[in-house]
Formats: structure tokens, sequence, C-alpha cells
């Protein structure tokens, strides 16, 4: 028996039980259903399964160490993965009091080439400022900061080339002083 | 007819285009950048010929390097899409000096058709209504400035140089003026390496309504009927469909028969597209004169049975149209929407990385024009566009309930695509009655609905994905991870409960 917890929109604290090849019981609070793995070749990222005699599919990317992206019928659900009180820096997961949070990552949302960086090392910024801007697929996305801070570091230069959810810059929360 | 045929063009474009020749038994040849090498359309050429790096710049936009392709291969003729430089007047003018016949209009109305201000001009002494807009090149913020005052804002600033709705700007007061404008400059330069724009009036709550017309060099002209593109945002199509609600025979019969007339003003040859706005009394606008393939073309073609992309290739070897406007009918109604890679839940944001897998909707009635392939990367430097969809049905209401169908059986895994967006509009009641107009997102508040509507799907949904979750986790061998990972998961257990 496995236990796991996944946050995202809600969280979910899961108890697994492999009740013979490829076919499991998987309790939710008091919820139980019992799944079938019709296809996970190789265990690669994309599996089908029958959850109570229902079909689902959907494929699987793990971000990082603490976070999974799981895109089922058209949608993507982001979670994360285990203890959440040490994993909340990213802007994804940020608290909403900032006091929990000394500082969080901002990553690129968006693989593609930085056409400006706005800000500048030691600055302030608010929520909603506009901190650089990614060029890709022809389009400008616009990286907005999530959170009140300053800038303590920035991870990337102008014209560079950055993959998914590469880290661009840190904001820090703590010492935010009011201008 | 041409015996061989290059496509300066990538992805379903290509794809399209290689179909119509392989019924005509034109040999095709396909080019592709570094980012293509493994993209699906090159499958299905006779040829393919390495063009260059991924920068549009240095590939599907190097003219010489495709004159030079073409020369060596000594294909007949070159189709351009839509996009790149399939409206460049040099690149057109290029392959007639080269003995190339170009598919599509001569270079001297290609570069009427981009001087949009001047074709406005001549259609209005034509007696065609047009757009109010501001006869004069403006390169500065200063000029911009004050013609703004003159039209009386809201505006709209366009690139010059523009196509497709990209490079439009609304502003919608004097404040914004200077942000708007260092942003379209500096888009201008990353996109066409110079800056160029006019100025025209905004107008609110209008439709976006397009005529297909067709013409000879025999001087034939006709038109297929219109299309309903105005559900837009940020001036992108999104969905398109025909019949539009608001037309009936006799209007059709008016506006198309001032479509023709503009395309006669222009001495105009081959496929075009005439674009006008709409306003709430039904009078219609004329923009611009769009002189290429559309992207949103199937649904001409599914309501007309013609193939347009062979009366292209007929026109441009020098045949007459073999058609009528009696001949054309209009049967029954279509509706196209395009997948595109963006993230509908996060501002649209393009979405790159691999198409793990997909399931195609096997449907009666289902178009799909696309380059989909499994382990496909989607690559960056291109549009976002990855699939159309195309339903038709014996009226519109028939069109909606067969493409919502498709699109619930539509499954692409891997990364974000606006399939929900679609979903989500098409349960729309106001979508349903044909209440729209070119601000229908914005004004009926589509994207606030349609991420209220996925809350509300959450529960279920987000709950098979932590169950699935859960079970690759499970299912995933010798993982190190994994076996770190439990002892922290059950320590937070036996810390915390299993609260949820």
């Amino acid at each position: 028996m496995n236990n796991y917890l996944f946050s995202g929109h809600n969280k979910y604290n899961l108890e697994i039980h492999k009740s013979k090849l490829e076919k499991y019981v998987v309790k939710i609070k008091k919820s139980k259903y019992s799944v079938n793995i019709l296809e996970n070749k190789d265990y690669s990222d994309y599996i089908s399964v029958l959850i109570n005699n229902t079909p689902y599919a959907c494929v699987i990317k793990e971000l990082d160490h603490k976070q999974i992206c799981v895109n089922i019928q058209n949608y993507v659900f982001t979670f994360n993965v285990g203890n959440v009180s040490t994993i909340n820096l990213t802007n994804n997961t940020v608290d909403k009091n900032n006091e929990l949070v000394p500082y969080y990552k901002v990553l690129s949302k968006v693989p593609g080439k930085i056409s400006e960086i706005c800000v500048k090392v030691g600055q302030n910024v608010k929520k909603g400022d506009q901190l650089m801007i990614i060029e890709s697929m022809k389009m400008e996305a616009v990286i907005k900061s999530d959170h009140n801070g300053f800038i303590s570091e920035i991870n990337v230069k102008n014209n560079s080339q950055v993959s998914l959810n590469q880290l661009l810059m840190v904001i820090e929360t703590k010492i935010l002083k009011e201008n | 007819m041409i015996e061989s045929l290059l496509i300066a063009n990538r992805g379903e474009i290509a794809l399209r285009i290689i179909k119509a020749c392989n019924e005509l038994n034109i040999k095709t040849i396909s080019i592709y950048s570094e980012a293509d090498l493994h993209s699906d359309y090159l499958k299905h050429a006779d040829e393919i010929y390495y063009v260059g790096k991924s920068q549009p710049s240095e590939s599907y936009l190097n003219i010489d390097k495709i004159i030079d392709i073409a020369n060596k291969t000594s294909v007949e003729a070159i189709h351009p899409g839509y996009g790149f430089l399939s409206e460049n007047s040099a690149f057109a003018e290029k392959c007639v000096k080269n003995d190339i016949i170009f598919v599509g209009p001569d270079s001297t109305i290609l570069e009427l058709c981009g001087n949009k201000l001047k074709t406005r001009s001549l259609l209005e002494k034509s007696g065609i209504s047009v757009i109010p807009s501001y006869d004069k090149l403006i390169t500065s913020e200063n000029d911009l400035v004050n013609i703004a005052e003159k039209i009386g804002y809201p505006v709209l600033l366009k690139s010059v140089y523009g196509g497709g709705g990209k490079g439009i700007r609304l502003i919608k007061n004097k404040k914004e003026i200077s942000d708007v404008f260092h942003f379209a400059e500096k888009e201008s330069i990353i996109s066409f390496d110079k800056i160029g724009f006019y100025v025209e009036k905004f107008l609110e709550n209008v439709r976006h309504i397009e005529f297909q017309i067709m013409s000879d060099k025999f001087n034939n002209f006709i038109h297929l009927g219109e299309r309903e593109c105005s559900i837009q945002r940020r001036f992108q199509k999104l969905i398109e469909f025909t019949p539009s609600i608001i037309m009936n025979k006799i209007l059709r019969d008016k506006i198309g028969n001032i479509a023709v007339k503009a395309a006669k003003t222009l001495n105009y040859v081959n496929l075009g597209t005439v674009e006008f706005l709409v306003d709430m009394n039904k009078n219609f606008y004329f923009i611009e004169v769009n002189p290429r393939l559309q992207v949103e073309h199937p649904i001409t073609e599914m309501v007309t049975g013609i193939d347009l992309i062979k009366q292209q290739l007929n026109i441009a070897s020098g045949y007459e149209i073999n058609l009528q406007q009696s001949d054309i009918s209009l049967n029954g109604a279509a509706v196209e929407c395009r997948i595109n890679a963006e993230d509908p839940f996060n501002e649209f944001i393009p979405q790159a990385g691999q198409i793990v897998k997909y399931d195609l909707p096997i449907n009666p009635w289902v178009r799909i024009d696309s380059y989909l392939s499994e382990n496909f990367e989607i690559p960056l430097f291109y549009d976002s566009l990855i699939a159309k969809v195309i339903t038709w049905g014996h009226n519109f209401e028939d069109a909606v309930i067969k493409m919502r169908n498709a699109l619930n059986q539509f499954l692409i895994y891997g990364i974000q695509t606006t399939i929900p967006f679609h979903k989500y509009v098409l349960s729309d009641e106001n979508f349903i009655n044909g209440n729209i107009n070119t601000n229908f997102i914005e004004n009926h508040k589509i994207i606030d609905k349609m991420k209220m509507n996925f809350k509300d799907n959450i529960p279920n949904l987000e709950k098979i994905a932590a169950i699935l979750s859960g079970i690759y986790y499970e299912n995933k061998p010798s993982d190190k991870l994994k076996s770190n990972k439990i002892s922290n998961w059950r320590k937070y257990a036996n810390n915390y409960g299993a609260d949820s």
C-alpha cells in the first residue's frame, strides 16, 4: 500500500493497493475506485485505464521532482506532489498570504527568445508588473509578476533562448518595503 | 495543366496542396526548415528539399533559396500557400523572371492589394463603400496622434505590411498612443524589418464577413458565397462558418456582386477574398482584398463542392474557369474551428512541446486539415495552428452539433490546445443563436465563462487526473525519485493524517 498526495485546485490524498498485475484499488477519502491499466507501454507518459469500468486516458509529464502535468480530455492539470509546505516556491504554487514564502521563482511558461527584460536586480516590483517579454511563435508573451517583492536574481540574458519551465528570475518577498 | 509544383510553405496547408496535386497527377516538391525535419507533410510530397535554418527569414521567407530549389528541380509552378511569401509581390515577380508560374495573382495585383490605402481609394472611386480611414502613411508617433485626433477614438493602428490579423492594435484614447506605438514599432521591425502604419476607425459590434471570389485571364468573375469570421480574439479568427446568419439570397447576390465588382476594378486574376465589416443595419464596408488562399477556405469547399486549390492550379495553368455564377449553389452549412497550440486558460500563450499522442474524431461529415503526428515537437518559429476541424451539416445547427461531437472525440495529449475554448463557444447560447460580432468574446465574457464552466467540471475530472497520477507512479518501476518520495509521503500522511 502506498500513499500519495496531489494538490491542484483541490487536494487528493490517495491510498493505492495493488491487487493483481496492472490492477489497483485506489482509495480517496471513503470512496474506492478499481483501476485496470489498459495501456502504459514501457511505462511511458501515456496511460490508458479503466476506472470503475469507464475508460480514461492521459499523458503525464514530470515538470520537476515536485510538479507533474496531467493532460486529460484536452485539459491540463498541474499537481504538486508530496508535502505541500516545502514546495511553495514557484509562481504556480505560491502561498497567497506572501508571509510563509520568502521568495519564489519565475519560470518560463513558454519556450522562446527573451526579447526584453523590463526589470533590474534590486528593483521593487508589484503584482502585475511586467517582468520580461518572451517571443514565441511570432507572438510576444508578457511575463508578469504574481507577487509584490524585489528582484533578487535575473538568470537569463536578453536575446537568449529559454526552454519551458526554465528559471528566469527570483523574486524575494520578505524584505519588500513600500517606496 | 502544370505537371510539377513546388510548395513554398509548410504544415497543414502544404499537405492540403499536396493532396490536391495528387488528384491532378502533379508532381509535388516540398521544402523544409531545420525545425520541420520531422514534420508529417514531408512524407506526402514526391520530393523534399532542405531550405534553411528554422527562422522564417532563413527558410520559408528566403526568396533566393526557394527560387534556387525551384530552378534546380525545374518545377513549372510555385504555390505559396497562405502567410509567408503568399502576398509578396517581389517573390511573384522573381518567379515570372525565372519562367516559373506563381499560383496566385500577378505581382502588380499583389502590390496593389498590399497597399491597403490605395486599394480602398480605388474602390471608393468605383462606388463601393469602404471603411473610414485616413490616406496617409504613418511612420512616427506624431503622425499617429494627429491622424487619430482627426478620425476620433477608438482607432486601429494597422501595419501596412501586415495581414492575417497580425500587427493590428487598438487605441482607445490618447493616453494609450505612446505605449501602443512603441510596441507596434518594435513588433514591425521584428516581423518586417521596417515600419509603416495606417489608421482606421474602429467599428465596434460589427460582423466580419468575407466573400470568396474567383477569376481567370478570360475575364470571367464569379463569387462562391460568404464566410462569417466574426469569432475573433485580438483580430485572430478562431471559428468561421458559412452561410452567415444575416444572409439571404438577395443580400448574398448584392454583396457578392460588390465583391465581384471589386475584383474587376483591380483586374484581379485567380482566387481571392474580399473582406467586409457589416454593421447592425447590414451596411457592408469594404476592408481589404486578401490575394491568396485563406486558412478558412475549407468551409467554402464544403458547401460548394468545389476544390479551391484545384481551381487555383487550373487558373494558374492558363485555363478558363469551367463554372459560371449560375452553377454555384450553396448546399447546407459548414463550420471550421482552428485548433491552436495555445492555452485558452492562460491568455492563449503559445504551447511548445511534444504531441505525445492524439485521437482523431472519425465521424461522418467531419474533415480534418492537419499535419499532426505522434511525438512531433511543435516548432516555435511558426504560427500555432496545428489542426482545422471542419464539419458539414444540412443547416448551421446541425453543423454545430457535428462539430461538438467531433471535438469531444478529438483528443490531443502532450500540450494544451484551444479545444476547450471551442467546446465552450459551441455550447454558448449567443453563438448558437447567431448573436455574434467581432467583440463577441469580450462582450459576452466568454473566457471568464469558459473558466467558470471548467471549474464546475474540476471536481470530477481532477479526481480522475489524480487517480491516473497515482497509477503512473505506482506503475513506474525502479524509480529513485519514487523510493525517496514515498517515505516523504508516508511521513506527511503520518504527520498530518489523510485529510483532503
